[in-house]
């Protein structure tokens, strides 16, 4: 019994997730945020604390990643606990948020299982138990069409790529003939394990909103509250990520072919997001376009094929959704498109100061942690000797400061009829719900801290995925 | 059973099923279409049944030409407004017919290439209902819970989006 133990972190979670649905019992809104909050916060602590079994369930789940496993269940319980406090103090978009705060529980739930997943039952099942909840998430304003529109083309879109990844997982299971993670025995010619691991990879890439499956993405964000943005196009996709990397190194066969592939993505991806990004005057839609770009560069440490690639890609995702949190954060108090925040830094000058962080974090500057997760894919790739890819991939992230530095030209310089003069506050989307602006401002300048701060660390953090992925 | 009296409720099964899914693919009508995907769904079961696998025979009869079929027949009918409307002209696309045969040749290659690894007859008893339930609740007991909150999650989903909640 004993070694069930290591899933009460899990466990905390989930009976957060169900107190959460009962909220109008306890009070509402703030209850079950703050519940949440907590216990995501809990969870955090007590992985650390609870032993650690090799493997649960027969090996459905397995833990021989040590410490990393720990870190990334860890990590993604402590983020989603900053993102509840956000919402403690500042609600969902103004409307009822108690059952986003279950929503966003129960994905956490099946992001933190699939870091250990070592199944292809439970990896499928965990995906789904991640994302199914995003989906009701990008449409929670159902009563804006828009929303509803970019969350029907994101349901749309992700269900059929899991269904093309159900596909591949079943050629795995008929090769293998059983459903334990092992490396994959290809009956058959070698392109064959090609053709099964990119059927498997389109799954995962579509999470990722990699092109070619990234043109609902836009939209969706757009329309959805950007506080249900802020969860899903960061916190989710952490676990996803590192759950396709150890597919990779453990189950399907790396070669060649698949590494073009994939190469191919991310040379059409990272163009594609960041020319589109400049011209953006929305920021909810440039956000969209840099995490097309990001899972370019994900995929580059990917197509290298080499443990160092795979730690650094998982890297890159993981601080990447922390600065996109805080910056979709600052978007969901002080509004998305450059009107919204024009003039931002006199009104809110610590909200500013931190989007600017986050912004440099996010397009790799130094010496924000971003710009160690872009290096460490970067040099990945030129080791595994793609230079053209990288090459661009380099050329690119120059470019990409132009949109970073749109957005903070526009918070700081005052638009056309600022609201600064007046004194009246920026359009929000919780005008009318209480709000803790003091608890809210933490959350922000704590995300920035670790935007600044976990570049400190990003050598160490590296080698450790690195040595769990070899 | 010899293998020739097997073959032939086999060949007639499998003509059905094929038979039945490309009326679906020709009719013009959705109504028709989905009894046509309901009759062709039937008669995956009895393949089934035909393999002695009476567990997802059931389940095929049940979840599939149940309730899957039975929920497309209710989306043709909410959202169909005037009886001429289900008659729709054939759409045929190239790229979707592409895609369609790269998939099932792939199918069909992998199948071929996968047959020396099965034994060349069955095991004279599948497992039952009882061993599945077993096998369901021990080895399987987190994929199995795994989907109840998948479902759970389903569920609030389609209670928010219904307006089955005060939304502020």
């Amino acid at each position: 019994m004993q070694q069930y133990a290591v899933l009460i972190p899990e466990l905390i979670v989930l009976v957060a997730a169900l107190v959460a649905l009962f909220a109008d019992l306890l009070g509402g809104d703030r209850v079950a945020a703050m519940v949440g909050a907590a216990a995501a916060a809990m969870a955090a602590v007590v992985v650390w604390l609870v032993p650690v079994p090799e493997a649960l369930f027969g090996s459905m789940l397995t833990f021989t990643h040590g410490t990393t496993t720990l870190m990334l269940r860890s990590g993604i319980a402590g983020l989603t606990s900053l993102f509840l406090l956000w919402v403690a103090a500042r609600g969902w978009a103004g409307v009822r948020a108690r059952e986003a705060v279950a929503l966003t529980l129960f994905s956490t739930v099946g992001s933190m299982l699939l870091i250990s997943a070592s199944d292809l039952v439970t990896l499928f099942l965990c995906l789904e138990l991640a994302t199914m909840p995003a989906y009701v998430l990008m449409g929670y304003s159902a009563e804006d069409k828009r929303s509803l529109e970019g969350a029907l083309k994101y349901f749309l879109m992700s269900v059929l790529t899991s269904l093309v990844m159900a596909y591949g997982l079943s050629f795995v299971f008929g090769m293998n003939q059983h459903t334990s993670y092992s490396p994959l025995q290809v009956a058959g010619p070698a392109w064959l394990g090609v053709a099964v691991s990119v059927l498997v990879l389109v799954g995962f890439l579509s999470k990722m909103t990699a092109a070619p499956f990234h043109y609902w993405v836009p939209d969706a964000n757009e329309g959805a509250p950007s506080a249900s943005v802020a969860f899903v196009a960061a916190i989710s996709k952490i676990a996803p990520v590192y759950a396709m990397v150890r597919l990779l190194a453990e189950v399907l066969p790396t070669s060649d072919g698949l590494s073009r592939v994939v190469m191919i993505c991310a040379v059409v991806s990272i163009p594609l997001g960041i020319f589109a990004a400049l011209v953006q005057t929305d920021v909810r839609r440039m956000v969209a376009y840099s995490g097309i770009s990001m899972a370019g560069y994900m995929m580059l440490g990917v197509a290298a094929a080499t443990p160092a690639g795979y730690a650094s890609a998982v890297f890159l995702v993981a601080v990447y959704a922390v600065s996109v949190l805080g910056l979709m954060l600052v978007v969901a108090q002080e509004g998305g498109t450059f009107a919204d925040i024009a003039g931002l830094v006199k009104r809110r000058p610590v909200a500013a100061w931190s989007a600017v962080v986050y912004l440099f974090s996010i397009i790799g500057f130094p010496p924000m942690v971003g710009f160690y997760g872009k290096l460490g894919v970067l040099s990945a790739a030129y080791r595994a000797g793609y230079f053209i890819p990288v090459l661009i991939a380099v050329l690119m992230s120059v470019v990409a400061g132009g949109y970073a530095f749109a957005v903070i030209r526009a918070m700081f310089t005052p638009g056309e009829g600022a609201p600064e003069e007046t004194g009246i506050p920026a359009p929000v989307d919780a005008t009318e719900y209480p709000q803790a602006p003091a608890l809210a401002g933490t959350v922000i300048v704590v995300l920035a801290g670790l935007s600044l701060g976990l570049g400190l660390i990003a050598e160490p953090l590296i080698s450790l995925l690195q040595a769990s992925l070899s | 059973m010899s293998p020739t009296v097997a073959l032939i409720p086999f060949a007639i099964l499998g003509l059905l099923t094929l038979g039945c899914a490309a009326m679906m693919l020709f009719s013009r009508n959705v109504v028709h279409a989905a009894f046509w995907m309901l009759a062709s769904m039937v008669s995956t079961a009895g393949l089934y049944l035909l393999l002695s696998a009476e567990f997802l025979a059931l389940v095929q009869l049940l979840v599939y030409a149940g309730a899957v079929a039975v929920l497309v027949l209710f989306v043709v009918m909410l959202t169909l407004r005037r009886r001429a409307d289900a008659v729709r002209p054939i759409d045929f696309s190239l790229p979707a017919l592409a895609l369609a045969v790269s998939f099932a040749a792939l199918a069909c290659f992998m199948v071929l290439s996968l047959v020396p690894a099965y034994p060349d007859s069955l095991p004279s008893v599948a497992p039952g209902v009882t061993e599945l339930g077993l096998e369901l609740f021990s080895t399987w007991v987190l994929p199995f819970e795994l989907a109840s909150l998948i479902l759970l999650v389903a569920l609030v989903g389609a209670v928010w989006w219904s307006g089955g909640v005060k939304r502020s």
